[in-house]
């Protein structure tokens, strides 16, 4: 049902997209409000 | 033959009931052995004493209800009447233990907490926490948990061989999308997805929570409990002062991205972990949500800058994006003090955070408010009737919305996120309307009835145990029917009220 590497894969994607949006966010607001 | 009809329905729904009880009396066993475990005798007898009468409550409503031909009877009233009146059941028996701890100044505070916990909100009437047991922290952590997932399906998927209708009780519980075709395999992979990033994500704040200088057994425990808060939306902490108790940059992190991936649709979470990547830009629902929790950002920043509260980028990062994506995702960890909202974020910065509490996270997925879904659905049904009127009479556009697959945008697609969003803004009128009616100002109630109905759990100073029972009750309601997106509780009220006119009648 699950295949283990795609899991891995999939884990990986989520959490380097929440991070990639972060930074955005960050830089952002760093420019925003300097 | 008549009497034993007429009883057909209140059967059903007794035997399903029943079953979802027993699973929690079960349930009561974890915190039991963890009391166990740190040798809180008190704690064990509590749960002890809970557990027998959720199990002997559990057996009366099955014998009541258990019935060879009625297991295949169940219809869709049933599904949602079993898991909205589930959810008010389960709400007494989970306060006892909560009661019998000594942390809680009356039972009504313990429903509280516990309608707080199963609906991932996170506002808490507990009393005294820093001092609080072990055992009792694992209780009120596993409640947001399994409220996270969905307690009603997920308990008779794992209990009762056979659950015809399941599907009725899976809307019921505020869930739409099947991952696979049948309930029970939806259910489980649920489970799967939560479980491996239980232990993922357990395992990474056990390692920070160390390099931070907790003590080893103190930063698992913290670990599994802030994981199990983050990854819920719920926002419960096992420290009285919350998320600021860590005082850590690298622990905010982690809960952002653990509650940011938590408040995603398990729907996508299935599809990425099949291979699907794109999902994830390409969802209406995550791109929604990624604009929306922008532009907040964006504007509480703007209007903080100009109140001069925080200077600099990492300053503005950490405690506006922090406390924003907290609220969109309707978490509730907070890394201000309470009476800042109030006193130091101005009347702007309580207004975004209002909204980002009402948009919310994602359908499917633990977190509560309007849902990133249906504003995108709404968004592109402006879009949509915009074009159709600036464009060619002839011309028939067809708009499509991509949620997991591609789909049309057709006007009943957008009508039944219009009556949710409609609902919504009513309860989140109401539960406005009752603080002020106690003499709060416009700004506290309005930043905590949208707390209430998104199952947010932020709090601007307004619920503590010293606030109006009457107040009380009215938030529980707002947790329950915001939660539960009020479909399955107006179906519980009207069996109600039907069976009281039928007594009414006779």
């Amino acid at each position: 049902m699950l295949n283990k590497k795609k899991v891995v894969d999939g884990i990986a994607i989520e959490v380097v997209s929440v991070a990639v949006f972060m930074l955005l966010v960050f830089i952002t607001v760093s420019i925003v409000t300097r | 033959m008549r009497t034993k009809k007429k009883y057909v329905d209140l059967k059903i729904i007794s035997y399903y009931i029943g079953y979802v009880v027993l699973s929690i009396s079960l349930l009561m066993l974890i915190p039991m052995f963890t009391a166990m475990f740190f040798k809180e005798w008190d704690v064990v007898l509590n749960f002890i004493i809970s557990s027998c009468i959720s199990f002997n409550i559990a057996l009366i409503l099955i014998m009541f209800g258990r019935d060879k031909e009625n297991e295949h009877k169940v219809e869709w009233k049933h599904g949602l009447i079993i898991a909205a009146a589930s959810w008010v059941i389960l709400m007494i028996l989970c306060a006892i233990p909560y009661r019998l701890s000594g942390n809680y100044l009356s039972f009504t505070d313990a429903c509280f907490d516990v309608m707080s916990g199963f609906t991932t909100t996170g506002l808490a009437m507990v009393q005294d926490l820093d001092h609080a047991s072990v055992g009792f922290n694992m209780w009120r952590h596993i409640l947001t948990f399994v409220g996270g997932q969905g307690m009603v399906v997920l308990a008779l998927s794992f209990i009762v061989k056979n659950t015809v209708g399941s599907y009725s009780m899976y809307v019921g519980e505020g869930k739409d999308v099947g991952l696979v075709p049948n309930v029970k395999g939806t259910a489980k992979i649920i489970w799967i997805i939560s479980m491996i990033y239980l232990a993922a994500g357990t395992l990474v704040f056990w390692i920070d929570g160390m390099i931070i200088g907790l003590k080893p057994v103190s930063s698992f425990l913290h670990g599994l409990f802030i994981y199990m808060s983050s990854w819920s939306t719920g926002g419960f902490s096992p420290m009285s002062q919350g998320i600021i108790y860590y005082h850590s940059i690298s622990y905010e992190i982690i809960t952002i991205i653990f509650f940011t991936i938590g408040s995603f649709n398990f729907g996508l979470h299935y599809a990425i972990w099949q291979g699907n990547k794109k999902e994830i830009f390409e969802n209406i629902e995550t791109k929604s949500f990624f604009i929306t929790v922008f532009l907040t950002t964006f504007f509480a920043a703007i209007g903080l800058k100009k109140l001069g509260i925080y200077t600099g980028g990492i300053a503005v990062f950490r405690r506006v994006f922090y406390n924003v994506i907290s609220a969109h995702t309707t978490t509730g960890f907070a890394n201000v003090y309470v009476k800042q909202f109030a006193k130091d974020w101005g009347g702007f910065g309580v207004f975004i955070m209002v909204i980002a509490m009402m948009i919310g996270g994602s359908a499917c997925s633990t977190a509560g408010g309007i849902k990133g879904l249906r504003v995108g659905i709404v968004a592109k049904g402006i879009v949509a009737e915009i074009k159709r009127l600036l464009g060619s009479e002839r011309r028939v556009s067809i708009s499509k919305f991509h949620y997991m697959k591609d789909e049309i945008l057709t006007d009943n697609v957008v009508k039944s996120s219009l009556i949710i969003i409609v609902c919504y803004i009513i309860l989140f009128t109401l539960e406005t309307g009752i603080g002020l009616y106690y003499n709060y100002s416009f700004a506290n109630s309005a930043f905590e009835a949208a707390s209430v109905t998104g199952n947010v759990g932020l709090t601007i100073g307004v619920t503590t145990p010293s606030m109006p029972v009457v107040m009380k009750i009215m938030y529980i309601i707002g947790m329950y029917l915001g939660r539960l997106e009020f479909i399955s509780a107006f179906a519980l009220m009207g069996f109600i009220l039907g069976g009281v006119k039928r007594l009414w009648k006779r």
